[in-house]
């Protein structure tokens, strides 16, 4: 299984005693601002509903929360398949990292899929985020995220191109972007958990 | 090759799943929507820092960044519990 790239870091310490984050620091100073614009995505959302409620749940009908489950299903997944890949990365197991990066692609496509024809189900029918200040805020919370996603997915075919690669330029510095861009996969997934029963759950 | 074909922290990644489809039955089921919903927002919480300790590996010897997200998910949850209940009250 092992094919000789020796991906076998030096830094990763067990994940119960490491006392340093999987990846570069720069990614989790981008990852902390990036969740706490989100939380304050959250908090504005939530002072609106509070003071339209009916508009809110009137509006939250709309949305299929079956398409919700669905998309939340994919992210896990292919979060998941992302922890295998840096273990793989780890442990210098390069057809296992290339099979589980393709797999969390795979899983990234079905998000991206389903989000595509949820969008275009509410445009057909005539909602845009013109609509009212719920859609507003669906539009453009749930777009941002997708365009998070978005540069997720275009990581995660990178570091699949570079694994290809028998001759990785400095390999210790191959899996610091795997854990770097596993990390930002993981946000990703993390920020829908919170979004996805703020929209589609919530009930009056 | 067991590997290959199921990666690592799998009985994390069925909690997500279980607790997922909980949080959704919840939002159509006869609880008073309060309730629901409050289950609903504490379920994400919990369900956000399953990803972040065992996902992204943020241990309780990883700080500042471990700190950083429990006081994010702390006060993102608190601050819709309080909304919501506030706007229903």
């Amino acid at each position: 299984m092992a094919q000789g790239l020796s991906l076998v870091s030096q830094r990763p310490a067990a994940k119960a005693t490491r006392t340093e984050p999987a990846g570069d620091g720069g990614v989790w100073v981008f990852i902390t601002a990036d969740i706490c614009m989100f939380g304050l995505f959250f908090t504005i959302f939530t002072w609106d509903r509070s003071h339209n409620i009916s508009l809110f749940e009137q509006s939250r009908r709309l949305l299929d929360p079956n398409i919700g489950l669905l998309n939340t299903i994919f992210l896990l997944t292919s979060s998941w398949f992302m922890v295998g890949a840096v273990h793989a990365a780890r442990s210098g197991r390069r057809r296992a990292l290339l099979a589980f990066l393709s797999l969390a692609m795979l899983a990234g496509s079905g998000f991206a899929v389903s989000k595509i024809i949820e969008y275009s189900h509410k445009l057909q029918a005539g909602i845009s985020m013109l609509t009212n200040s719920f859609f507003m805020y669906y539009f453009i919370f749930t777009g941002i995220h997708y365009l998070h996603f978005l540069i997720g997915m275009v990581v995660l075919g990178i570091l699949w191109s570079m694994g290809r690669r028998s001759n990785l330029p400095s390999e210790p510095r191959y899996l610091l972007w795997v854990e770097s861009g596993a990390c930002y996969w993981h946000m990703v997934d993390l920020l829908w958990l919170m979004l996805f029963p703020l929209l589609y759950l919530l009930r009056q | 090759m067991r590997n290959l074909i199921w990666p690592p922290e799998a009985l994390i990644w069925i909690t997500l799943l279980g607790v997922t489809l909980l949080s959704w039955a919840l939002t159509e089921s006869t609880l008073a929507p309060q309730v629901a919903a409050t289950a609903v927002i504490l379920i994400a919480a919990f369900k956000i820092r399953l990803v972040f300790v065992h996902f992204m590996e943020l241990g309780r010897s990883v700080q500042p960044w471990r700190r950083i997200f429990e006081v994010w998910i702390g006060l993102v949850t608190l601050v819709i519990l309080l909304g919501y209940w506030f706007g229903h009250r």
